[in-house]
């Protein structure tokens, strides 16, 4: 894991995520699809006793082969085609603002400006905006950001006081979760800026043919009509990811959140991973983030390269491993894998660094021929269990298949707390409920079991980002067959869970072993 | 003396948990030392909040790293634990009392390289506000309704038991209140309260929740959606009530004025849930001076510390007592101490092994 690292973006957070990693004696790549360099030098940087960093300018990512420990990465720079070998991809790339006249029905021009033409504007020529009354129109028909709304804010305050000028805001809710914003709008305020928030209400905004704006609006507070003839409308934008990120994320075989961004908000990936071990995203390519947040997501983003680079110090995950005996490279492991680990080469192969050990791929498996030493000891755990004489012979068997990192942790609560699972009750804890196969089913009914029940994460919180729908979908296909037999669908049952929820899951089996145990009495 | 590579960690809540992960994942040991009894902190009692699906609370989250910093040979978790005395030696020399399980008490020194000071935050006491928390037996806190939840599933009326017919949110209690000079918002109480209310709305359809506030901030990047199915579900309210009285039946009538009718208006509710804010730990101000930190004026340290100050080498501060923040941004708070702390401990070897 001794490799340089790759660093994709070509704004402050990647220069920021490289000079943290080159001041810990590691190499960098920073590849800038733009071709503007702003403030970079042109040519590799050594220090001595250092790392260093390459500048590629103007590169923009085609391809990507291998994993962690080794990409190939292959770019394109003015029609040549270039080729790095590095072990592990840093995405920092910036986002975009789109701006929003068309919520507004404006049209831009020199009376209508969208906020980052105004900042650039005013922080250039601040005193041509002497006498002049701004309007800013921020977040009230889509709701807004605390980094936009700082943005405002600070424009309103240096607005003030600039001679004669008067900044006016039009918000709905004013957004001031960010550090230090309520004392900024504070600020803002006291300076002289009229803040109006309107929250069921909307104003009449109209345009005339020639350009300026009228603003009409009752205020909440007083009730009051105000008309506005602004000299400047300052229309607020909305953050989007680049589009390049959506590029690089289908190379690179990454998951993306409901807005884009990199990363699918799946708290378990937070600050930086994403669901190919060794690529990360920071940044604003990852979340819409002040600067501030966003400087310290670089520092995230260098530990986690550090911490990658340290892995061979750390004991390994338990990795899959395909049988080339049995298998018949129906590409079923290649196509599922969450984490992009399977090697589609000349064979196919796991690779063990890439792999969590979810089992998702074991139990999809047509050929049978994945293993993964942790599953097939759950698969002898659970048959033993399920026939151990233990069990009074007229009670009920019943088999509940957690997930290790929900309910598996919900359930140490819970007995934490002195509550005890029924005893005729077998917990078998799998490393992702997308492990357990219709064949475990199976062969847990065949050994005598009444009931199944599978716990796994929520929609969107599973480890594996598909353990839990895998796990849904078997379910749902076994219930329907089990029923079509007349053996009781409702003999198998799944639900979702989290870690810190040990009443839920103690209600949950409670009701599962009642509800099986009245349909054996039943009998 | 030589240059100790370990970190003295103050705090075993979300960002005191994540520095120690963070640093071990880079072969750093660290000491973390908690003066509560468990791990987590505040966000250790939290409850799940996932409807439908996961709602990115983070709060599950937070078990997970408990589980795995206790695994961890990398960290040394001190826990029932004070920091009495820090010293600069070169690197820092600390004198920790431990109150052990079986009641006795016992004192030792650890010898660190650097400090990260994460020692969490104090919740708003809303005894002096007039919204007879105390006084009333059913109104309670955010952070009583995440127990309750946490370990009832439901909302229950303190006073007897039974389930609220009528709930009420009022949020920014203690925070954005210029009288209280708490010129910041608390950054996660919308999105806990209008979690919960939906969780509610969930679990207990029939539930009637109104939502005190003045302004709804963003979390999340389906805010937007999340926003406009919340009012289809809750009564929002751009007010914060003035006054609270309790009538027959321990059921508690809100005062407020509304805007629309320009007038005070009157609701009853079954039971109501106070939004405290966040406010700086009681012991904050005393450990960092113990370490040469500055504190603003509110108390809080500011969050330039969280990479450190060339005036206080070593010394790092992160999570809550930098100011307001939720489990995401104290997870990458926690980050990126450690990475400070692991640049700040390599450059001394480097420097060491040249000299």
């Amino acid at each position: 894991m001794t490799g340089p690292t790759l660093i994709i973006g070509s704004g402050t957070c990647a220069r920021d995520v490289a000079r943290h990693l080159t001041s810990e004696g590691r190499h960098t790549v920073i590849a800038a699809a733009n071709e503007t360099s702003g403030e970079r030098p042109h040519l590799a940087t050594d220090t001595p006793g250092s790392g260093s960093i390459e500048n590629l300018t103007g590169a923009r990512l085609s391809a990507c082969r291998g994993f962690i420990g080794q990409f190939d990465a292959t770019f394109t720079q003015n029609g040549a085609t270039l080729q790095r070998r590095v072990a592990h991809i840093v995405i920092a790339e910036d986002n975009r603002r789109i701006p929003n006249f068309d919520l507004y029905r404006l049209r831009a021009g020199s009376v209508v400006q969208s906020l980052s033409a105004f900042r650039k504007e005013f922080a250039i020529r601040p005193e041509t905006f002497a006498n002049r009354r701004v309007v800013f129109l921020h977040g009230f028909r889509l709701e807004s950001e605390p980094v936009l709304a700082e943005e405002v804010f600070r424009s309103a305050l240096e607005l003030q006081a600039v001679s004669g000028a008067l900044a006016h805001v039009l918000t709905g809710n004013l957004k001031v979760a960010g550090n230090g914003l309520e004392a900024l709008y504070h600020d803002a305020k006291n300076a002289g800026t009229l803040f109006f928030k309107l929250s069921d209400t909307q104003p009449t905004i109209q345009q005339s043919e020639t350009g300026p704006v009228a603003i009409e609006y009752r205020d909440e507070v007083t009730g009051h009509d105000y008309y506005l003839s602004p000299d400047i409308t300052v229309v607020d934008e909305h953050i989007v990811p680049a589009a390049y990120v959506e590029h690089l994320a289908a190379i690179l075989g990454l998951r993306r959140g409901p807005a884009g961004f990199l990363q699918t908000e799946n708290v378990h990936r937070l600050p930086v991973f994403t669901n190919r071990r060794g690529i990360l995203a920071v940044g604003p390519a990852r979340a819409v983030l002040s600067p501030a947040d966003a400087e310290r997501e670089a520092a995230c983003g260098a530990l986690a390269v550090l911490g990658l680079a340290n892995l061979d110090e750390r004991p390994h995950v338990d990795a899959a491993e395909i049988d080339p005996g049995h298998c018949i490279r129906c590409l079923t492991c290649f196509r599922l894998c969450p984490y992009g680990a399977v090697n589609k080469g000349s064979r196919i192969a796991v690779v063990a660094d890439a792999c969590a050990g979810c089992g998702i791929c074991v139990a999809e498996c047509p050929r049978g021929a994945i293993h993964l030493s942790s599953i097939r000891t759950v698969s002898e755990k659970e048959t033993t269990a399920i026939s151990a004489s233990e069990t009074p012979a007229n009670n009920p068997r019943m088999v509940v298949f957690a997930c290790a990192r929900s309910a598996g942790k919900a359930r140490e609560l819970t007995e934490g707390h002195g509550q005890k699972s029924p005893a005729d009750l077998k917990v078998v804890t799998v490393p992702c409920a997308g492990a357990v196969s219709v064949q475990h089913f199976l062969s847990a009914f065949a050994a005598g079991a009444a009931g199944i029940m599978v716990l796994t994460c929520h929609v969107d919180n599973c480890h594996s980002e598909t353990g839990n729908l895998h796990a849904r979908q078997r379910v749902d296909y076994l219930v329907d067959h089990l029923d079509r037999m007349g053996f009781g669908g409702d003999r198998l049952e799944i639900a979702t869970l989290a870690a810190n929820m040990p009443t839920e899951y103690a209600d949950m089996i409670g009701h599962f072993s009642q509800k099986i145990q009245q349909r054996v009495n039943q009998r | 003396m030589a240059a100790k590579k370990e970190v003295l960690i103050i705090g075993g809540g979300v960002a005191g948990l994540s520095a120690a992960l963070g640093l071990s994942q880079v072969g750093i040991r660290s000491v973390l030392v908690e003066k509560q009894v468990s791990l987590g902190g505040y966000a250790a009692q939290y409850a799940c909040k996932a409807t439908s699906a996961c709602v990115k609370c983070g709060a599950c989250m937070v078990m997970e790293k408990i589980s795995r910093t206790v695994e961890d040979p990398n960290i040394d978790v001190l826990t029932g634990s004070r920091v009495d005395q820090i010293s600069r030696t070169g690197g820092f020399k600390t004198v920790i009392t431990q109150e052990t399980s079986d009641g006795r008490t016992r004192h030792q020194t650890r010898e660190t390289g650097a400090v990260i000071l994460a020692c969490g935050f104090k919740p708003f006491d809303p005894e002096n506000k007039p919204y007879g928390y105390k006084r009333f037996a059913n109104v309670v806190t955010n952070l009583d309704l995440e127990r309750m939840l946490r370990e009832k599933s439901v909302p229950l009326r303190p006073s007897d038991g039974a389930a609220p017919a009528r709930m009420a949110f009022v949020q920014c209690v203690g925070s954005r209140d210029t009288q209280l000079g708490h010129l910041w918002c608390s950054k996660v109480c919308c999105a806990s309260a209008l979690r919960m209310a939906r969780l509610i709305k969930m679990r207990r359809p029939a539930t009637e929740i109104t939502f005190f506030y003045i302004d709804v901030q963003t979390f999340g990047q389906e805010f937007q959606r999340f926003y406009d199915d919340v009012r289809e579900e809750v009564h929002m309210i751009r007010a914060i009530p003035g006054d609270v009285y309790r009538t027959p039946g321990d059921r508690l009538t809100v005062v407020y004025y509304d805007f629309k009718s320009e007038q005070s208006r009157e609701e009853p509710f079954d039971m109501l849930v106070l939004s405290i804010g966040i406010t700086p730990a009681a012991d904050a101000r005393d450990l960092a001076a113990k370490v040469n930190l500055p504190t603003a004026s509110s108390g809080f340290i500011p969050v330039a510390a969280n990479g450190g100050y060339p005036e206080t080498p070593g010394v790092f501060a992160a999570g809550t007592v930098c100011g307001p923040m939720g489990i995401a941004e104290s997870v990458a708070a926690g980050d990126r101490a450690a990475q400070a702390a692991a640049a700040y401990l390599h450059g001394n070897i480097r420097a060491e092994v040249s000299s």
